[in-house]
């Protein structure tokens, strides 16, 4: 009794494919390990932690189909054609959806052969599941795990909406504050993109601060002398130098109590019960 | 006339072998009964085949509604299984997609049983095979 059942997502279509049942497991469990932050952009995550994002049916990102459980009977079964214009695979496994998402490198075109049959296969693409899925979804308690944001809005479009680069135009206004001074040929082309990503975050939070915040932030900033601090502006030449005002306003620096060594944090998970 | 029904019997051989599908009871929103439905178009080929008297007429006809049955029938329905004892029904799940489904169970309401084990005839005709 087959309990597995692997879903395709073709391009420009909008529901999901069956492709195959299985009877065992394609995904071992034991290997992957549902722990990890709560989003945010400012948290890195270890190798073998997910990111999640609880409630995620909230979110509107979900997709429909997935609201509720699979039936293999309600989608039509993949054509071959369709099989080379996958963008994901979805298997559903217990109460987990395991996403892997599919790029044009993941058909295999080589030469293979398969070690219990020595036989050379030269037109025969054949897609292998990675062990650790892209992204999971648990729906029995609404939370979506994943690793990379960049690859998940693959899967759910529109999520990279969480955690997006500043525009032209954002890191042009941000490098006109009146707390920067930029040199001349250091132009908003130059800002890289990590940068961009935290003007487009630091930017909310940073027109929220009082006046008073804001010098508050300004001293906090040059107590860690990364950046040379005169007449109320930093002095911004290299995208380097702007990192770390971005991690002024991001408050990522800190003093050790004990042996007060300074130090900057380059991942942070708030404790402060919310 | 026992040929038709050895037929079937090896066609529930080769249905083992079809793709498998699952079906959760919870997601079952309507189920019709359907096993009178074949009724109407398989009298209607039964009066054709009364009336032809030659035959030339007889493979034409033949041909024609073969071919035409052939590309329209998007639910395989055989009534010799229900000689076998299966029963047909149409299952409204809760996508609103409506299926046409051969089992031996007599179902009369809709979220009684699970079906696990249901081969894919075509994308809207299954069989539960025992």
């Amino acid at each position: 009794m087959p309990s597995n059942f692997i879903y395709a997502k073709v391009k420009r279509k909008h529901d999901l494919f069956r492709v195959i049942a299985c009877d065992d497991n394609v995904y071992d469990m034991s290997v992957i390990s549902l722990t990890g932050p709560e989003y945010d952009p400012a948290t890195l995550i270890e190798e073998e932690e997910f990111y999640k994002i609880s409630d995620f049916s909230a979110s509107g990102f979900l997709l429909e189909s997935l609201s509720e459980p699979l039936n293999s009977v309600d989608y039509n079964q993949i054509s071959r054609d369709d099989l080379k214009k996958l963008s994901f695979i979805c298997t559903v496994q217990d109460d987990l959806s395991l996403f892997q998402v599919i790029s044009t490198g993941y058909y295999v075109s080589k030469k293979w052969f398969s070690i219990d049959e020595l036989t050379l296969e030269t037109d025969k693409p054949i897609i292998t599941i990675n062990p650790i899925p892209d992204a999971i979804y648990d729906r029995a308690n609404d939370i979506l795990y994943f690793k990379k944001l960049t690859i998940v809005n693959r899967i759910f479009k529109g999520m990279d909406q969480l955690y997006r680069e500043a525009t032209d135009v954002e890191t042009q206004a941000f490098l006109e504050s009146d707390f920067l001074e930029v040199v001349e040929d250091f132009t908003k082309e130059k800002v890289a993109v990590l940068n961009r990503k935290r003007i487009a975050l630091v930017k909310e939070t940073f027109n929220r601060f009082t006046d008073d915040e804001k010098q508050a932030i300004y001293e906090y900033t040059n107590q860690y002398g990364q950046v040379a601090y005169m007449n109320g502006k930093f002095k911004i030449e290299t995208d380097e130098d702007l990192k770390f005002v971005l991690w002024g306003i991001e408050q990522r620096f800190y003093t050790t109590p004990i042996g007060g060594e300074k130090r900057i944090a380059n991942s942070v998970i708030s404790i402060t019960p919310s | 006339m026992l040929i038709p029904i050895v037929l079937t019997a090896i066609s529930f051989l080769i249905a083992r072998t079809l793709p498998t599908d699952s079906l959760n009871k919870a997601s079952v929103r309507e189920i019709e009964l359907a096993n009178n439905n074949f009724l109407p178009s398989y009298l209607g080929y039964f009066f054709v085949s009364l009336s032809v008297n030659n035959n030339s007429t007889l493979i034409v006809v033949f041909v024609i509604i073969y071919v035409f049955t052939f590309l329209s029938q998007t639910l395989y329905f055989n009534p010799i299984f229900l000689l076998f004892g299966y029963q047909f029904y149409f299952f409204k799940t809760n996508k609103n997609i409506k299926i046409f489904l051969i089992t031996k169970k007599l179902l009369k309401s809709p979220g009684d049983e699970d079906f696990n084990n249901l081969k894919r005839i075509n994308n809207y005709t299954f069989i539960e095979l025992n």
